[in-house]
């Protein structure tokens, strides 16, 4: 029964178009056509260049923003490092004022002893 | 597949209409025959194929060559156009068309005196199949075509083409029972 259906189908194959059908349409389409192929033509160049201007607008949007970060970032690297020196700065501030605060403290020490000294 | 078809295509492609007066005098016979085994109507099937011949030479410019003949993109464009006239037209088939074709064309056939009988149980037997098992059964038999190229034309695996076909032969064996 595989083999009769098989068959039947193969034998289709012998079917062709009117030979005229043919001729007439062929004619008619490549006559026809030949001013759409052009317009057809035409949109899939501006359609290519638009491709190819939306294809560089967004890569240089992508490079912008990627520019951008990394400049962002060296930024960032910039001010930490300042702050660390500012930082260093204060520190030694801090250290002139204890260094004095405790200058202060051993000469007036002294002054007293000298003071009950004399007082003997 | 036709000869230096790549070599045709590309000319085709820059516009070169005797390139595509060839891949259309090499292709229309098949792409007929398709057409006219899914309307089963022979004016219906002219119709289309004009129709499918106009579009395929409209929209060559996009054709990408991906290792497939030429013939898997043409058959997608005929699918289409087949299931948009049963969309838009609702049509129903006609029998009668068909058989008288095949009849006249194949005189070992119509020697037979079953064979028009034959022909008309199955052709009445694939209208009940799916569109897709129609058509796997049109490219495979009738056009002879590789599992590889039924599934490009259909967009399918070829897993899923062999399914088909097989499904296909079973159900019309049981039909035809």
């Amino acid at each position: 029964m595989e083999q009769e259906i098989e068959k039947i189908l193969k034998e289709f194959r012998t079917v062709q178009p009117n030979a005229n059908f043919v001729e007439r349409t062929r004619r008619i389409i490549l006559a026809e056509q030949k001013q759409n192929l052009d317009l057809a033509k035409w949109r899939h160049g501006v359609w290519k260049h638009f491709k190819i201007g939306l294809t560089v607008v967004t890569a240089t949007f992508v490079l912008f923003i990627l520019i951008s970060s990394i400049v962002g970032n060296t930024q960032q690297k910039v001010d930490e490092n300042q702050l660390i020196t500012e930082t260093a700065d204060f520190q030694i501030e801090l250290e002139e004022i204890k260094y004095f605060a405790e200058s202060a403290k051993d000469v007036s020490v002294a002054l007293q002893k000298i003071s009950e000294d004399v007082m003997e | 597949m036709l000869e230096s078809e790549e070599s045709l295509i590309k000319k085709a492609k820059s516009g070169d209409s005797d390139s595509f007066g060839e891949l259309y005098d090499y292709y229309i016979p098949q792409i007929y025959r398709y057409v006219l085994l899914k309307v089963s109507n022979k004016t219906t099937a002219e119709d289309l194929v004009h129709e499918i011949f106009i579009s395929a030479w409209k929209s060559i410019g996009r054709y990408e060559h991906k290792g497939f003949p030429f013939s898997s993109w043409l058959y997608q464009i005929a699918r289409n156009q087949v299931i948009d006239h049963y969309r838009v037209k609702k049509t129903h088939s006609d029998i009668e068309t068909v058989n008288e074709e095949f009849v006249k064309i194949d005189p070992d056939v119509s020697e037979r005196m079953d064979a028009k009988l034959q022909w008309e149980k199955v052709k009445g037997a694939m209208q009940n199949l799916s569109q897709d098992q129609q058509d796997v059964l049109i490219m495979r038999f009738v056009e002879d075509m590789s599992h590889r190229e039924i599934a490009e034309a259909i967009k399918k695996t070829e897993g899923a083409v062999r399914i088909i076909q097989h499904r296909a032969i079973n159900e019309l064996k049981n039909l035809l029972v």
